[in-house]
């Protein structure tokens, strides 16, 4: 590498704030004499200050401090520099009434635009007309063919100008007449606003209120659910025992009936054990056996017991499929020979339907003692009877010694 | 209500107007005294500065104190602005290119960048014409892709990050005077590039303006 070539390089270094202090110090001494060099500094600081550091900041992700531009303004007013704090937007407070104040900046902006054009040509005009002087393009004026012709064009271009001038103070009249409408406007619907805020407070409240009773509301109804849920499943515990129990006194009830039943097998058992037992034992037993003459069939055995019982077995009266309910087997009793009226002993009743036998069981001593035969006669069911009617069958009579023992 | 010449000019010189006008135009609002057209540059302009110097300086505080130092020597260079011959954007970022540089402590010391460059910088124009800022922008990014990768990275880490060659050397393992001429030669590349395409578009620019003076009355052409 050449010595000229160093200086480029460094160059290259100083714009990118790669060289040392004793590179810059020598870069500068051979700059003032290297015209190359000075332009070469000149592009590589251009390089890095229009296009890297812009691409640079455009990559990058830092954060803009917040309140940068508050700052600035402050600090330009602390060394003299008089800005209004309306200048940038972002150190104003969110505007929340922005939609009905822009109507109204729209109107100033279009107006301003108007007189702009106007203020232009008669005042910023003259005043620019310097500048561009200074930077050497200054127009190329035409030439007055005479002064008089310029004097006139002079002074009509004026009355034009100040027509116009005239034309837009009035148009911004009537616009600042509409601003300060619209700015009415704006303050009644700044209190319509305050209105509705207070109102939307208020139902704000209620709506609160509201949320809160419907929550200990809901609460309320979710305990009483939790309540009826327990009821429910009580209950059914319940309503189990309760089946429980009547089943238990449905079984209970069934075995009181089956020994009640039981008992009174065993009682009537015990009854006829003792009839049979007094039949054993008797001393003037009469056992008679008799035959009936129309049905050959059919016979008796009379059991009795003189002054005490008589028990009557009538065998084969009638056939057991072909009982008709509409008849009844009357027994009757009577002293032969005497005067006295027959004497109705009851009813046979069926005794074992499979065996086709029936049995009367009479022991009243004081009609027995009256009588010494008896009969069957068969009667009408359901009509009352006072005496025997038809035909007598199975006559037996009781008036023999006892035959037992 | 009357409008006076005095209320008109307060009315042009209101926030909400300014912000429509352009740098040049807030330039000239400010050499006649407006100084609010100064805050509405600071808004427009402060985040860029602001990059540019964090990426330097790599301090906030540092960044900051720099962007208000920036704006303040333009308010007081505005005299010396020339709109003929660069424009508002080129002027700023050269000068705030330079004064980050100035806030390191060793150029500082040096005073290598003087204040008054600013004044020099007024009548600078830019060695590679008038392309649009978006294009170069492309054009430089189309450059670095094709760069030796060592050139690129290089200038990378010097322009995005910040680092000085000793500490991109002891990150790439290559010596600082390596790093250092691979700095140099990729900005020379650049430069080369931005100087043809520079030439290209003028000679193009040219050729239009003759195509366009040659044509027959009745026809137009956009150039």
């Amino acid at each position: 590498m050449d010595s000229h070539e160093q200086y480029e390089e460094l160059c290259a270094l100083a714009a990118s704030g790669q060289a040392s202090k004793a590179e810059l110090t020598d870069l500068q001494s051979h700059a003032e004499e290297c015209s190359n060099c000075r332009g070469l500094m000149y592009d590589f600081t251009q390089v890095s200050a229009q296009a890297l550091s812009v691409l640079a900041a455009k990559r990058s992700d830092f954060q803009i401090p917040h309140g940068m531009t508050q700052r600035f303004i402050a600090r330009a007013h602390s060394e003299g520099i008089d800005m209004t704090r309306t200048a940038s937007p972002k150190g104003m407070k969110p505007d929340w009434h922005f939609p009905f104040r822009f109507a109204g900046i729209c109107t100033a902006a279009a107006a301003l635009l108007v007189v702009a054009s106007v203020v232009s040509l008669l005042i910023v005009k003259p005043k620019f007309s310097g500048l561009r002087a200074e930077r050497g393009h200054i127009d190329s004026p035409q030439l007055p063919t005479t002064s008089a012709m310029h004097s006139e064009s002079a002074q009509a271009q004026d009355m034009h100008f100040q027509e116009q001038l005239a034309a837009a103070r009035a148009e911004l009249n009537s616009m600042a007449a509409t601003i300060k409408a619209q700015h009415a406007e704006l303050e009644s619907a700044d209190q319509n606003l305050s209105s509705l805020d207070s109102r939307l407070a208020e139902a704000g409240q209620r709506n609160a209120d509201f949320q809160s009773e419907r929550t200990e509301r809901e609460t309320r109804i979710k305990q009483l659910e939790t309540e009826l849920e327990k009821s429910k499943t009580e209950k059914n515990a319940d309503d189990v025992a309760l089946a429980l129990q009547e089943s238990e006194l449905r079984a209970l009830r069934k075995q009181v009936t089956d020994e009640a039943e039981a008992l009174q097998e065993q009682q009537a058992l015990a009854a006829r054990g003792s009839d049979v037992r007094d039949l054993v034992v008797a001393r003037n037993l009469h056992i008679v056996d008799v035959r009936d003459n129309e049905n050959q069939k059919a016979f008796g055995r009379i059991f009795y017991t003189e002054g005490k019982s008589l028990i009557y077995y009538a065998y084969d009266l009638a056939d057991p499929r072909k009982v008709d309910a509409k008849v009844s087997f009357y027994v009757w009793g009577e002293r032969l020979g005497s005067e006295k009226p027959i004497r109705s002993l009851g009813i046979l009743h069926s005794d074992d339907v499979s065996a086709g036998r029936w049995v009367l069981t009479f022991d009243d001593p004081k009609v027995l003692a009256q009588i010494d035969s008896v009969f069957i006669t068969v009667q009408p069911s359901g009509k009352p009877v006072r005496e025997p009617q038809g035909p007598r069958r199975l006559f037996a009579f009781l008036g023999d010694k006892p035959n037992h023992p | 209500m009357d409008i006076s010449d005095c209320a008109l000019e307060k009315l042009i010189c209101s926030p909400s107007l300014l912000r429509t006008l352009s740098d040049a135009q807030l330039m000239a609002a400010l050499r006649k005294g407006c100084n609010d057209a100064l805050a509405v540059l600071f808004e427009r302009h402060s985040a860029l500065v602001f990059r540019i110097a964090r990426s330097i300086v790599r301090d906030d505080g540092e960044a900051e104190e720099t962007v208000q130092r920036v704006f303040l020597d333009v308010f007081r260079a505005a005299k010396q602005f020339n709109p003929g011959r660069a424009s508002f954007k080129t002027w700023l970022l050269q000068y705030a290119y330079h004064r980050s540089f100035n806030r390191r402590e060793h150029l500082h010391v040096n005073g290598f960048y003087s204040s008054d460059e600013l004044d020099e910088l007024a009548s600078g124009e830019l060695f590679y014409g008038s392309l649009p800022a978006q294009e170069v922008l492309c054009l430089v990014e189309q450059v670095l892709s094709i760069l030796d990768p060592r050139q690129r990275k290089v200038i990378e880490l010097t322009y995005f990050e910040g680092w000085t060659a000793e500490e991109i050397a002891g990150q790439t393992g290559d010596s600082a005077s390596s790093v250092r001429h691979n700095l140099y030669r990729g900005l020379a590349k650049l430069r080369s590039v931005l100087l043809e395409t520079q030439r290209v578009q003028e000679r193009a620019t040219a050729v239009s303006k003759i195509e366009v003076k040659g044509m027959p009355l009745g026809f137009s052409r956009t150039v």
